[in-house]
Parts: structure tokens; sequence; C-alpha cells
């Protein structure tokens, strides 16, 4: 990967998981065995509500439904972190790595990998530590990488990895890869190991106050309104911005309708900010050395922008046209990580109008 | 490029990212204003206050046309000051320190209407600090030319830095940095520009080199120069590097003639390494300009007919028997041109070079031959690595667009 951001590890220690390890001393039912059918496996998944935990990956049900009987080259593992700041995968590794495991060893015993990697953050030292030791009694193979933000999209993973072009939003079945998140291995290790469902998932909570300046990680129940989560951890809401899933590419929710989701997987609560007002571009060229599919953004926002005064006209055809030109074709690799935004010294929606232009790209291309 | 006015309503509607990089186009600009600084400082120093007197004139018909513009029209109500006082840093760092200081007032007062007039800051292809250096070179030459006043170029005695006259210079005939009353009280020393002595030796040499005899039939197809012609290029080079030029640490130091920011070479690695610390200067960017730089150098060290007469082979013996000279002269060549300054100065302003990494890569490249082309033309008369930047800068989208590589994502699908 060319591009991309090196943000270095969490500037926090990252903490136990709230209500965990409470969890973890309750005497569980016996242990499920898992069916050895993999239409069944698909069907138990479904059941126990263990859908999609990662926004970018696909969910663990899908990978093994387009696998078929074909067999997988690398089990991957990803263990980095999706976005800055994040330490779900070191604190998962410090508090239930048992869990982890006994799910990773259950799904390698349904998809015979030829081998198992577990793709970690060169820097954290912690979670380095913590597979170090697990692993004594296996054979994993450890891959620590250069942590550079998207470097946990799988897009990015299977190109580092396995120098594999994976196309955006695809499941990595199709390279014969599979990708796995720690919340889904945890959550089938905890359904092997005590028979329980996926209704409760780590989220990690952003809310800088002077009870708790750093962020916290607790369990919330899946479905569970976001402002009842809230109320319980004590954030106030008022006048505040609530953000799911980063700030890098995350979106703005209403706390009074959302709703926790198996794949949550951070909530920011932070005062509101004004936006900077857009200026025009000066040509530093930053956009375009940060963008780790080697796009030109600023490029495709002037296609966006042209494409959208051409819409707003009467000239359709010229939209057309325009919408399936290669220059515009190249909005379907934008990976949507918002790098170009957040660098852009003149305040440019680059990342915004990139998804945009990229969504009609696909409209035009259903339509003909 | 994308400016503002074509920007629909829709797309400031807040999403992704909700956070930005610290930087905005004010610290982008002040960054290589404090890094260009130690620089300006250093000149003061060895210029005297005259240069500090251009700065401040210069600064402040800057800002007070930029004042007037961003009060009364609509227009300047979008330009920035930062990027007017860093266009006027540069534009005097590439100015000779013995150029009126009304001239260089003007230019600089200009330079804010100009921006306004081609739509704002961002909005130029070829950045106007830098097309203005380079026409008050013309300027200035024309004006000497006419009124015959000739300043030539100096430096500060060495026991009246900082507070001396530039103007008030004496010629010197040896090459030695003297004190003042070893000049009949003047303030300062006239010399020969480094680049442009060494620039005159690989001319003379060449001229040598065309007018020799060649010895008939030698063994050696690299040793046909005969050896009195030998003797004679090695007792030349010795005058020259002996009496003509300064010590290496002298010029490296920055105690010599030239444009007021491009003397001190260790100040302005400083201030590269800033630059590239804050993300605004490319490292490699740099690294590939001067080497294409240096290459074309040593390419267009002798003239062609010099070479078509000795040959390759008898060019190559005849170099390599003055190896040494030759390249103690280029590094006179080199580090008193403007190309370090141009390299970390100019490619750091944002829209001089192309967006892509290949487009960029080509372009530097072209750009530093033809800069090295002019050096060794028009040695010292012209900043020639700002000049070549400057004839190359309007046709960087033209760079992307040829030789721009699609996605990496693109391929193989």
């Amino acid at each position: 990967m060319k591009g991309g951001l090196y943000f270095g590890p969490p500037g926090w220690a990252p903490m136990e998981i709230e209500g965990l390890s409470s969890v973890d001393k309750e005497a569980g039912k016996a242990a499920e065995a898992l069916p050895e059918d993999r239409q069944a496996l698909i069907g138990l998944l479904e059941s126990i509500g263990l859908g999609k935990t990662n926004p970018t990956l696909p969910s663990l049900a899908e990978q093994l439904h387009e696998l078929g009987a074909r067999r997988l080259r690398a089990l991957v593992l990803n263990l980095l972190p999706t976005q800055p700041e994040f330490a779900l995968s070191a604190a998962l590794s410090e508090a239930a790595i048992q869990d982890v495991l006994a799910g990773l060893d259950a799904i390698q015993k349904h998809v015979h990998a030829r081998r198992i990697i577990v793709a970690v953050d060169r820097h954290d030292w912690r979670l380095r530590r913590s597979w170090r030791r697990a692993n004594r009694a296996r054979q994993y193979v450890i891959t620590k990488l250069l942590n550079r933000y998207p470097q946990a999209h799988p897009t990015m993973l299977i190109w580092t990895l396995f120098a594999k072009r994976l196309p955006v939003g695809r499941s990595p079945v199709r390279v014969n890869r599979m990708i796995i998140d720690p919340v889904t291995c945890w959550a089938l290790g905890r359904y092997v190991r005590r028979g329980e469902r996926f209704a409760r998932r780590p989220v990690q909570v952003f809310a800088p106050s002077r009870a708790h300046p750093d962020p916290r990680l607790v369990l919330a129940e899946i479905g569970e309104s976001l402002s009842l989560l809230c109320e319980r951890l004590r954030i106030p809401l008022l006048n505040r911005q609530v953000i799911v899933n980063g700030l890098l590419s995350g979106e703005e929710v209403d706390p009074v309708h959302f709703r926790v989701g198996p794949d949550t997987e951070s909530i920011t609560v932070r005062d509101k900010l004004i936006a900077e007002r857009p200026s025009p571009c000066f040509a530093c060229g930053w956009c375009v050395d940060v963008c780790p599919t080697s796009l030109n953004p600023v490029n495709l926002l002037d296609l966006a922008e042209r494409a959208q005064n051409a819409a707003g006209g009467t000239d359709t055809p010229a939209i057309g046209a325009l919408l399936h030109t290669r220059e515009a074709k190249e909005s379907l690799h934008c990976v949507g990580c918002g790098l170009c935004s957040y660098v852009c010294p003149t305040r440019l929606p680059l990342t915004q109008q990139t998804l945009r232009l990229r969504n009609w790209v696909v409209s035009a291309e259903q339509a003909s | 490029m994308t400016s503002l006015a074509k920007l629909n309503p829709p797309a400031h509607q807040p999403s992704a990212p909700f956070i930005v990089w610290p930087v905005a186009r004010r610290e982008f600009y002040l960054s290589i204003q404090f890094a260009l600084l130690p620089a300006i400082v250093f000149a003061v120093v060895v210029f005297g206050w005259r240069v500090l007197a251009m700065l401040i004139c210069a600064e402040i018909a800057a800002i007070t046309m930029h004042a007037v513009l961003s009060r009364f029209t609509r227009r300047g109500k979008a330009m920035i000051y930062t990027h007017t006082t860093s266009a006027v840093v540069i534009m005097v760092a590439l100015c000779e320190p013995f150029w009126p200081t009304w001239l260089v007032t003007i230019a600089a007062g200009l330079i804010p209407c100009v921006v306004w007039l081609i739509g704002g800051t961002g909005r130029e292809r070829i950045h106007v600090a830098v097309v203005w250096a380079v026409l008050l070179q013309v300027v200035t030459t024309q004006m000497a030319y006419r009124t015959g006043e000739e300043h030539g170029s100096a430096i500060l005695a060495r026991d009246r830095l900082v507070m001396g006259d530039i103007r008030n210079a004496k010629d010197a005939p040896l090459y030695h940095w003297p004190v003042s009353s070893e000049l009949g009280g003047d303030d300062a020393v006239r010399i020969a520009l480094p680049q442009q002595v060494a620039c005159e030796s690989f001319d003379e040499i060449s001229q040598t080199l065309r007018e020799t005899e060649i010895r008939p039939d030698p063994t050696d197809r690299t040793r046909v120069l005969p050896p009195t012609t030998r003797a004679a290029l090695q007792a030349y080079l010795d005058t020259v590097l002996s009496s003509r030029l300064p010590a290496i640490e002298m010029l490296i130091a920055g105690f010599v003639p030239g444009r007021i920011g491009c003397v001190c070479v260790p100040l302005l690695i400083l201030g590269g390494l800033y630059l590239a610390y804050r993300y605004i200067l490319r490292p490699k960017s740099v690294l590939l300009f001067l080497g294409a730089y240096g290459v074309g150098t040593a390419m267009l060290l002798f003239w062609p007919t010099a070479i078509g007469h000795l040959g390759l082979l008898g060019m190559w013996g005849a170099a390599k028997s003055m190896a040494g000279e030759l390249v103690t002269l280029l590094e006179y060549a080199f580090f008193n041109s403007d190309v370090l300054f141009a390299s970390i100065f100019v490619l750091a302003l944002p829209g001089t070079q192309p967006l892509t990494r290949r487009g960029r890569r080509v372009f530097l490249v072209c750009a530093a031959l033809l800069a090295a082309m002019i050096d060794r033309l028009n040695a010292g008369n012209l900043p020639a690595a700002t000049a070549s930047l400057c004839v190359f800068m309007p046709a960087a989208p033209m760079f992307d667009w040829m030789f721009a590589k699609r996605s990496w994502m693109s391929r193989g699908f």
C-alpha cells in the first residue's frame, strides 16, 4: 500500500471491557458443538444472531456461503484497528483471548484453510505479547504489519498480505481467502464454550469527561437504543453530536432512533463543531499522496460536480456519457476511508463527492 | 482546478470525516515562511541592512494592497494574508541584494493585485512570486545596461556585517574575505560569482580542448591529448581554484555573493527538513530534481564541438586526467546556483508540480534538465532552476494527464 496515513498505536492504554469480566465469571452452559454441515452452520450463525460484525467486512455466514466447496488458501484474523485510536482488538486479546481462540479454531475446523494468519499491528506490543503467548501451542502465522490507516480494510489487507486485488465491497472469498474480525471469533467462541447467543458486543465509547477522560470499552446490548446506552453510561446527549463507527469514515446518527447493531464498533459523543468553509483547491497534492488506492480525489470531485451540474440541467445524455468514462469509473475503487477530506487544507468535500460519484456510476452501470 | 464557485450546495452537508488535519491553508504558508526565515536572517548578516529594508518595504506594500482589496472587494475577502506574505518572502529571497528597493516594493505591491485578478488564492497555475522574481531579474539587467550602473556581486567586509551598505563596494584583486580597512573604508567587497567563474572555466577548458592538436595514432584512445595541453589545462585550473574562487567551506556556509535567500546551504537544508517534517515538501521530489540537475550539468559540462573534436573516448580520457578539479568546479557551480532554493522552497509551494507520482517524476526531470541548460548557457544571470520551474508550472496538469497511472486497483480487471 503506497498511500494511507500512519496514526500510531492508540494514545491511551486499553482497559478491560466493562461488564465482560463479570460475565466471564458466571457459570456458563455446557459447551456447544458446531454442526458438521456447512449449511447447518450458516443457519446456526443466523439463529444465534452472529451477523456482520464489521462495517467493511461481509459476515462470516456470507463468506461461508460464498466459499461453497472450495478449499481456502488462508484464513486471516484481522486484529488491526479499523480506525485510529481503536483498541477493541487489543482489549479482546487481553481480556478474552480464550474465546477468540476457540472461535478461530471452530472456523478452521469448517473451512480447513491451508494456513491461519493473524495480522497484528507492528507497534502494539501488548497485542503482540498476548498472541505470542497464545500461539505457543498452535501453528498460526503472526504477521506484524505497519498499521497505516486504512490498512485494516479488506481490500488493503488482501493487497498487503497476498498482493491480490480485491474489488472494493467484495468478499475476500473471491480471492480464496477469508478475513474475520476478532468480534466474530469472540462471539463464536462464546457460543462454543458457553452456549451464549450473540446478544451483546463490545463497543468503544469516546465521550471524554472528567470521570472518564479516556475512551471506554463497554458491552452493549444489540438492539439497545443509543440514548438508553448513553443514559446507562451517564453520557449527556443534549446539543451533542453522536457519531457511529469512527470519526474518519463513520456516520452521524440520531441517538433516539439509532439502535446498537452487531456492526457498531464505536460511538463518539462530542460537542458539535462548526465546519470550516471550503476554499478552492490549491493543488498541494496531499489527497493524492494519502489515497490508499492511488486515486486522484480532486479530479473525481470535479467529475462529480460536473455530473451534478449536468443532472441539474436538461442534458441527461451528457451525465450518462460522463459516468461511463474511465475517469469516473475510478471512483469504484474508493474505499471511503475519508483520508482525502481529512488532510485537505482547503477543506474540500472530496470523500463525500467521490462516494456520491461512485453511487451514480453504479446506478448508471446497472441501468445500462 | 476545482473552484468554490462551482461547488454544489449539497456538498457542504456534514458527513465523514468529522475531523480534519489541523493544517489549513494558513498554516501551510506560515510553515514555508518559517522555514525560510533563517536563510533570510543570514542574508541580512552577510548582505546588510538593505536586505532588511527591502523585505520590510515589500511586506508593507503587499499587506497594504491586500488589506485594500479584501476590504473593498468581494473576491479579495477570499484571499489570505499568509499567502501574500509568503509570496513576498519568496520573491525577496530570489532578489539580489543590491537591487533597488523601490522596484522590489512595487513588485511586491502588485502580487495581491495579480492574485486578485486571477481569482484569488489557489487559482494560480503559476506562482506569482516566482514569476515576479524572474521578471525583476530581466528588468534590473535592462536598467543596469541602460544606466551603466554596475554593482556586480558583492558581500560585506568581515567587520561590516549587518550594518554595512552592500552598494558601497570595491573590487578585490584576489579572492579572500577582507576587512573594511583593506577596502579603503568601503563596506563591501565586489567579487565574481563562483558559479560564473566555474562556468567560465568550463568554457575555457572546452575552448582549449577544441583547438588542441590530437596526438596521431595513440595506442590508448583515451590519451589523445598531448602532454603540453594537459599541463596547460592543469596550470589554468590551479590558478582558478587557488585565486579566483573562495574556499569551499565559505561557499557552503554562505559567505559568497549570490541571491538573498540562496547562499547559505545548511540553513536551506534545515528549512527543507522542517518542511519535510510538516509533510509540505516531498523529499523524493527534491532528490530527484537535484539529481537530474546534477546529471544535466555533468552532461553539458563541455561544448559539443569539443566532444566532437576529441571523440567520446578522448573526452573521457581528458576529463579523467582532471577529474578532481572538475568535480570541485561542479560543486561551485551547484552550490552557488538557485537550484537548492528552488528544489526546496519553490517545490514546497502548492501547485508548482503535478499531483500524481509519475507525472511529477517526469515533470521534475524535464524541469531540472532545462535548468541545467539555462545555467550552463547563462550562468548566474538568471535564477535558472526557478525560471525553468516557471516555464513548466502551467503545464503541470498536462503531465498529470499524460503520465499518471490509473489506480492500482484498476489494473487487472
